[in-house]
């Protein structure tokens, strides 16, 4: 037992009832947050790693960014969106996924447990030399990737909007929306909205 | 042992400073509006009112605790915790002066000297909203859900308009040390003459991170009663509070290290070099609180991302290029 020992119980431990937490979580702004904890004991444990700028892009990108964005979504759930029961089917096939995993998993560490690369130093600069010598073509076809997700979830947004009317420009098009809002039915649905949002209500 | 005594030691005495910078910021802050205002200000606690924040302090002490009967039981107390652990944990890569030493031990001026310090000072800053989305959620309250909305929607923009802003330093740099940032600026100029745009996207971005005016809008009084906020009061207000003041003199740090080169001067260099350039940004803060009126929510989107995205990309390339044509 050396003495990242501790540590790693400790980032692992609460990782593990955050990760629960997340699926018991009857509301879902507690599993958001659930879940931000959990992605803070990945950044730990890939801190005690000695993988500084994994656990920090981690920090930055999934605690930072990427649960922000799903805290803003749950947070304007009506009646703080508590959710009915869940039906046993979801709860047996999510056991029996949970369980596949698990062994896989399990397999995989009984045929050879990963070996510590050679020269571990994840630093800055070890990444940014590989990723601009010999991994830029995939690194530069990521770019692209993203690029294509952009532009498919514009365009699965645009499919929702009301058609504007054949002949209107874009310009109208936009107004109209703008219009479309304002208007009675627009105004009361998000008057619900803030009525109902919040956790209490 | 010795190291471990000095580490928490230095620690707790950055945060008892930090503290009571944040304190006095207060009182330079009314002090500073009110001649600008052309009033007094606070002058009657103490010399100057030199003991104004002290009575703050204990008035928010002994205020009773109240919590809305429709706020989150589990969540309501965290929030502000959250705000005031992501604004301290920030300041720890903050270098305030040269090694010294004393008694035969090295003590760095610096809490951590990270090889990955800017991501660091980037994380712990993106880790500040929660505390606002989630003190705006869980107070049960339409002002305060609408200030945290706001709060999470104006933060996840800037903050990578202070990603960008800091590219350029690093390429000129070529580092991610705060303290190797400051060595390269004495070996060379302050950052902000060769980065005069960097230095303007941090600032602008920096001053929206920290919700202080003009992109004061999770709390905007006109339309949101106190915004994200309007539910606490006492210590708990105190708190996200006292996380704002700490984000400001933090970000004043930042900047000044950066891009004025820290503790570093070209004689006498010190951490009372740093001192005196925090000093220069917050009284721009107060400044800029007391000159200029709050933006609308679109054009606060559109300044994000319509001009100074565009204009941080630019930078980065020209920077880039520029870098790489001198050798």
């Amino acid at each position: 037992m050396n003495n990242a020992f501790l540590p790693i119980a400790l980032a692992c431990a609460v990782a593990l009832v955050s990760a629960v937490g997340v699926i018991l979580a009857r509301r879902p702004v507690h599993a958001v947050v659930a879940l931000l904890a959990h992605s803070l004991c990945v950044a730990a444990l890939f801190l005690i790693m000695a993988a500084d700028l994994v656990a920090l892009g981690q920090v930055l990108i999934y605690s930072g960014a990427i649960v922000v964005l799903f805290l803003f979504v749950v947070a304007l759930l009506p009646h703080g969106g508590i959710e009915s029961v869940v039906p046993t089917g979801r709860v047996v096939s999510a056991v029996v996924a949970g369980a596949a995993l698990l062994a896989a998993l399990a397999a995989g560490l009984a045929v050879g447990a990963p070996t510590a690369p050679e020269n571990p130093a994840g630093g800055v600069e070890a990444i940014g030399r590989s990723l601009f010598g010999p991994l830029i073509v995939p690194f530069e076809l990521t770019a692209a990737l993203l690029l294509v997700a952009i532009i498919g979830a514009v365009a699965i947004w645009r499919r929702q909007e009301p058609e504007p009317g054949a002949k209107a420009s874009s310009r109208a098009a936009s107004e109209g929306s703008l219009a479309h809002t304002a208007d009675a039915p627009g105004a009361t649905g998000r008057q619900r909205l803030l009525d109902e949002g919040g956790p209490a209500r | 042992m010795a190291e471990l005594t000095i580490d928490v030691v230095r620690s707790l005495v950055i945060i008892l400073a930090l503290m009571t910078g944040m304190a006095y910021m207060t009182w330079f802050e009314r002090r500073v509006i009110s001649r600008l205002q052309v009033r007094i200000g606070p002058n009657k606690v103490g010399w100057f009112g030199l003991l104004q924040p002290l009575a703050d302090a204990i008035k928010l002490f002994f205020k009773e605790d109240v919590v809305p009967s429709t706020a989150d039981r589990l969540l309501y107390p965290i929030a502000p915790a959250i705000a005031l652990f992501a604004a301290l944990a920030a300041f720890a890569v903050v270098p305030l002066g040269p090694t010294i030493s004393a008694g035969g031990l090295e003590i760095p001026l610096q809490v951590a000297d990270l090889p990955v310090g800017l991501l660091y000072l980037l994380a712990a800053s993106s880790l500040g909203v929660y505390g606002l989305v989630i003190g705006g959620w869980s107070s049960g309250s339409k002002y305060s859900l609408l200030g945290g909305l706001r709060a999470a929607a104006q933060l996840v923009s800037y903050e990578l308009i202070l990603g960008l802003s800091l590219v350029g330093v690093v390429i000129v740099s070529g580092s991610l040390s705060l303290g190797q940032i400051v060595e390269a600026q004495a070996r060379s100029v302050p950052f902000i003459l060769l980065q005069p745009v960097g230095f303007v996207l941090f600032m602008i971005a920096a001053i929206a991170e920290t919700n202080r005016a003009p992109f004061d809008l999770p709390e905007a009084e006109t339309e949101l009663v106190a915004g994200y906020h309007t539910e606490y009061g006492g210590m708990r207000f105190a708190m996200f509070f006292i996380a704002e003041y700490v984000n400001m003199i933090t970000v004043s740090a930042v900047a000044s290290t950066i891009f004025l080169g820290g503790w570093w001067a070209p004689f006498f260099p010190g951490p009372h070099w740093l001192f005196i350039k925090m000093l220069l940004f917050l009284f721009l803060y107060v400044w800029l609180r007391a000159t200029l009126p709050r933006l609308r929510y679109d054009q606060l989107m559109r300044l994000s991302w319509g001009v100074l995205l565009p204009l941080g990309l630019v930078n980065i390339a020209v920077t880039a290029l520029v870098v790489v044509l001198l050798g």
